[in-house]
């Protein structure tokens, strides 16, 4: 268990660090050697890899404002602000900070909760669910600082490349025109790559990049303590929602911080790595006890166990995994020591992008697209999709284009949820 | 802009690659068939195509040219508006058929429907709307639909309380009997209930030797207990032989609108 524990946290510094990889590549790289060992070891080398990849994923957003994934947009935003004005220090160390907080109350509120799990999962019927999104809709566009009809406008467009393609449940099309590619829908990996990381690549090619500085001292940012609880209150309850899990909480926590706290920057990253690496752990409580995966790289981890012959249960989870439970701080430790120790190096590799913005840019665009492009089975219509998002994204580099990336991710869900609650309250 | 045109022109020239078998899965992810393509996928090389739904699946099936292996179901060939490949004895590898059963907080028999509205949680598609309808009238129930779009989340949703029954596949019984006040009361195998489900394992493009070694793998796999455990209260029938066959058409017909 703790060899896998060690390749679990390699793999996820590793694939944390490639913007669009993340938990699921790092699961998929490694699935016909996961498929020999043992259930306690899918799982421990799965956790290491949300953890340690929670904290790297964070590194990129910070440095170049780009995601490793997109639980870490609110922290790109934030963070690489700080890092242009000269306080890349403080929003990492304070990333790593908190993100180990996150874990902390996650694995705290785990062995609390688990005895009385089924009652949490009462709560969160469609109702409740259609509330949340709504919420979350409501904040997305009137917490923005752009005009909010232009981010109404971003949030629709999102929620209409979404929609395009044939319907899961009823089969009906959408802008399909008769057209077969389009039937396949618009990847969110284009949408992904076109409307946000193209657009903030060409915001970063007009900005200048100050050299950073090094950190001498282990500090933390003042007034983190309670954004960094509140976090992990938010993204814990967030990462028990299927689809919205810690995505939607890493930004909503950020969010009502910006709102209730004073010179907020630094405190919206505390919260959104707290409730990110908080959601990221409780989103596996839905799959443990339910055997109902709730993220695609969970989808990879049920179908793993379940081949080793793990029934999924509330009593399998004690039983069989609790010993997980004491690995994790020594892979947390690892995590918060590397990302503060890290720090001057990636400074360094900070400086070495300024230097060579353009051909960085150039790498690691091409390296998603292309990585997105070999995963996605038909690899024109991706390539398609990319090239043509990519132009409208670069016309929309004015803006801020994460409402797109939302609209994307909460207009089905809502949408469904939306139906059955008026199916409910009927 | 200059830059986004060269990443894009590298992007199209790296876009030609083949795969020996494309599994192509027309399920949800959570669903059972992701679960039946997986399990055989790792003993085969391939390439995994996670299509979400009949129709973006058979887009996939025929714009590929490599061999193709797939689940379909029987609901689907009977939607004059949905494509479907065809389905004879030389590509079928194996049939499924997956009972289902109703369970409930609220009522402990198909007896006490009678005359109540019931709030059932199950798949939002033609065929089960169909079945129930049929079943309103045997019992004298009213069902109000909540509609979900796969076994995972129809039991999600049953256990967050969206509905009082759940009608689905008897895989997802240990799951569902989570929630201690529940009770299943009425299964397909018994008899209670006309409804199953009948999928079949389908090749396309394949060769007879390909196909043939699938359906050894299947025969070796569905012997095995862990496949048992894994998909229990679902039936496999190897090969494609006549009575598999009329099985699947069989199906086809009762499902047809």
């Amino acid at each position: 268990m703790i060899t896998w524990a060690i390749i679990g946290t390699l793999s996820g510094v590793l694939f944390g660090l490639i913007p669009g990889a993340g938990p699921f590549i790092a699961t998929a790289v490694l699935y016909p050697w996961l498929s020999d060992t043992s259930a306690v070891n899918i799982m421990m080398y799965y956790v290491s890899v949300l953890i340690a990849s929670n904290y790297t994923n964070s590194v990129t957003a910070i440095l170049y404002g780009i995601p490793g994934d997109a639980t870490a947009i609110a922290t790109a935003k934030n963070g690489h602000r700080l890092f242009q004005k000269g306080f890349g220090s403080v929003a990492v160390t304070s990333n790593a900070i908190s993100s180990t907080v996150g874990v902390i109350c996650a694995v705290a509120a785990f062995v609390v909760l688990l005895p009385n799990i089924m009652h949490i999962f009462k709560f969160y019927n469609s109702v409740v669910q259609t509330l949340v999104i709504s919420v979350a809709i409501i904040m997305i566009t009137f917490l923005t600082k752009q005009s909010k009809i232009y981010t109404i406008f971003l949030f629709l467009l999102g929620g209409i490349l979404a929609k395009v393609g044939i319907d899961p449940i009823t089969f009906d099309s959408f802008l399909t025109f008769g057209n077969s590619y389009l039937a396949l829908g618009v990847p969110f990996a284009s949408v992904m790559i076109g409307l946000y990381i193209v657009p903030e690549l060409a915001k970063i090619h007009d900005i200048k990049v100050d050299a950073p500085k090094k950190i001498s001292k282990y500090a933390v940012g003042k007034g983190t303590t309670l954004p960094t609880l509140l976090g992990s209150f938010v993204g814990f309850w967030c990462g028990l929602i299927p689809g919205v899990t810690n995505i939607l909480g890493s930004y909503a926590s950020a969010n009502i911080v910006k709102r209730l706290f004073r010179k907020p920057i630094l405190k919206s990253i505390a919260a959104a790595e707290a409730a990110n690496n908080s959601g990221a752990l409780s989103s596996l409580l839905p799959l443990l006890i339910l055997a109902i995966p709730i993220t695609g790289s969970e989808v990879l981890v049920y179908y793993l166990m379940l081949e080793n012959g793990f029934t999924f249960s509330a009593e399998n989870t004690v039983n069989k995994l609790y010993s997980i439970l004491y690995v994790i701080p020594f892979v947390t430790a690892f995590c918060l020591w590397l990302s503060w120790y890290g720090f001057n190096l990636l400074g360094t590799v900070a400086y070495f992008y300024k230097i060579y913005k353009n051909y960085v840019n150039i790498c690691i665009l091409t390296t998603i697209s292309l990585v997105s492009i070999l995963i996605f089975p038909i690899h024109v219509w991706m390539a398609i999709c990319i090239l043509c998002l990519s132009v409208l994204g670069y016309s929309l580099k004015r803006f801020d284009t994460s409402p797109i990336i939302y609209g994307y991710f909460l207009s089905d869900l809502f949408y469904e949820s939306l139906i059955r609650t008026l199916v409910i309250l009927s | 802009m200059k830059f986004i045109t060269t990443i894009m022109a590298i992007l199209f020239a790296s876009t030609v690659y083949a795969a020996d078998l494309e599994i192509v899965n027309p399920g949800s992810e959570e669903g059972a068939f992701r679960q039946v393509l997986t399990t055989l996928g790792e003993k085969v090389d391939h390439a995994f195509v996670q299509a979400n739904n009949p129709v973006t699946a058979y887009s996939f099936i025929e714009g590929s040219d490599a061999p193709v292996l797939t689940i379909w179901s029987s609901e689907w060939p009977g939607d004059p508006e949905l494509k479907s490949p065809v389905v004879d004895e030389s590509n079928l590898v194996a049939l499924m058929t997956y009972e289902t059963m109703m369970c409930s907080r609220k009522f402990s028999s198909l007896q006490d429907l009678k005359g109540k509205t019931v709030k059932i949680a199950t798949w939002g598609s033609e065929p089960v709307a169909k079945f129930l309808g049929n079943l309103e009238d045997a019992t004298g129930a009213t069902f109000v639909v909540v509609p979900f779009g796969g076994s995972g989340s129809t039991t999600k949703g049953y256990l967050a309380g969206d509905a009082d029954t759940v009608f689905t596949i008897t895989t997802r019984q240990t799951a569902i009997e989570e929630d201690a006040k529940t009770k299943c009361f009425a299964f397909s195998s018994n008899g209670d209930l006309g409804f199953r489900f009948v999928d079949a394992i389908v090749t396309v493009r394949s060769d007879k030797m390909l196909t043939e070694k699938l359906r050894e793998l299947i025969a070796m796999l569905s012997s095995e207990q862990s496949w048992l455990d894994k998909f229990s209260g679902t039936s496999t029938y190897v090969g494609g032989s006549t009575k598999n066959i009329a099985m699947y058409k069989e199906a086809v017909v009762n499902f047809s609108k």
